[in-house]
């Protein structure tokens, strides 16, 4: 990136003329693009996960509060597809959560807070790391649009 | 937005590295802005929908039937003064959030016309700021 550099500096220093240096750059700039379309990919994704978990944890504290409450209540729920079954629910101690792979762990209502928790505050870390990079290659593409713009500009001048 | 410099055969000024870096935040600042739009935007959905599940709450001529409500992925049965009392504490927190939002938009919109104004005083017409209608 050659904010540093006048057009000139930036065409003598590689050896290039107008329409090499266009073309690296339009190069470059299609490269950042590609880039970009993952990275927002990975953002949407993490994005949607947050909410998820949040969901999560709270229906396990309203389990844990109407448990804690000690009154029997009934709950409906998805038997199959667009099908809801009735369930009593009485006391209950301790939650199943489906850790992904076909894998389902038994927890207590505090270890289950706590692996929820953690999952939340990582989900949070990666999207901030997701971000920074979405950030640093978003200023890429808008210096590469501006190099461009200055390349184009001086060979018209 | 793309910030974009248009042709000018004449003589414009030359874009230093600090003119580089503000035009970056410009741009930065302008994606994040429609971001935290759309956020608002979702967040006032949203408490729209629980306000009419509010008012169908509380329609309910039955006083003792009771609500089912959503939880995770399931419906659990409750009485209609808990199902309310559920109700508006998820609408407390999404106004909070909502107003934390709008916050952080008011921040944004300020440091973008900070921007805006130098990067016009030094450019002018050599630099296009503007939103494009059809992005």
């Amino acid at each position: 990136m050659f904010s540093q550099e006048s057009v000139d500096d930036f065409l003598s220093k590689n050896g290039l003329n107008h329409d090499q240096a266009l073309n690296r750059l339009q190069d470059l700039y299609s490269k950042y693009k590609f880039i970009e379309t993952r990275l927002s990919q990975s953002k949407a994704n993490l994005k949607g996960k947050m909410p998820e978990i949040r969901k999560t944890l709270e229906a396990m504290q309203f389990l844990r509060e109407k448990s804690e409450s000690g009154e029997p209540y009934s709950t409906h729920f998805e038997l199959a597809a667009n099908v809801l079954a009735k369930a009593d629910v009485e006391k209950i101690d301790t939650v199943c959560l489906w850790l992904g792979a076909n894998v389902m762990m038994e927890f207590t209502f505090n270890e289950a807070e706590e692996l929820l928790k953690k999952n939340l505050e990582s989900a949070g870390h990666s999207l901030e790391r997701v971000q920074q990079q979405v950030d640093f290659l978003r200023d890429q593409i808008t210096t590469t649009e501006v190099n461009v713009a200055r390349v184009y500009n001086h060979e018209v001048r | 937005v793309c910030p974009s410099m248009p042709a000018q055969p004449q003589q414009e000024p030359e874009v230093t590295a600090a003119d580089q870096a503000d035009i970056n935040t410009f741009s930065r600042l302008n994606l994040l802005f429609h971001e935290l739009e759309d956020e608002l935007k979702s967040l006032k959905d949203e408490m729209e929908n629980i306000k009419e599940a509010s008012n169908e709450v509380m329609m309910i001529m039955d006083e003792d039937e009771l609500v089912k409500f959503g939880v995770g992925e399931v419906y659990a049965d409750v009485n209609q003064t808990d199902a309310q009392t559920m109700l508006d504490r998820v609408l407390e927190g999404k106004e909070s959030e909502a107003t934390q939002v709008e916050g952080r938009l008011d921040e944004v919109r300020d440091r973008m016309k900070e921007l805006k104004a130098r990067l016009a005083a030094k450019f002018g017409k050599s630099i296009n700021l503007e939103e494009d209608p059809d992005s």
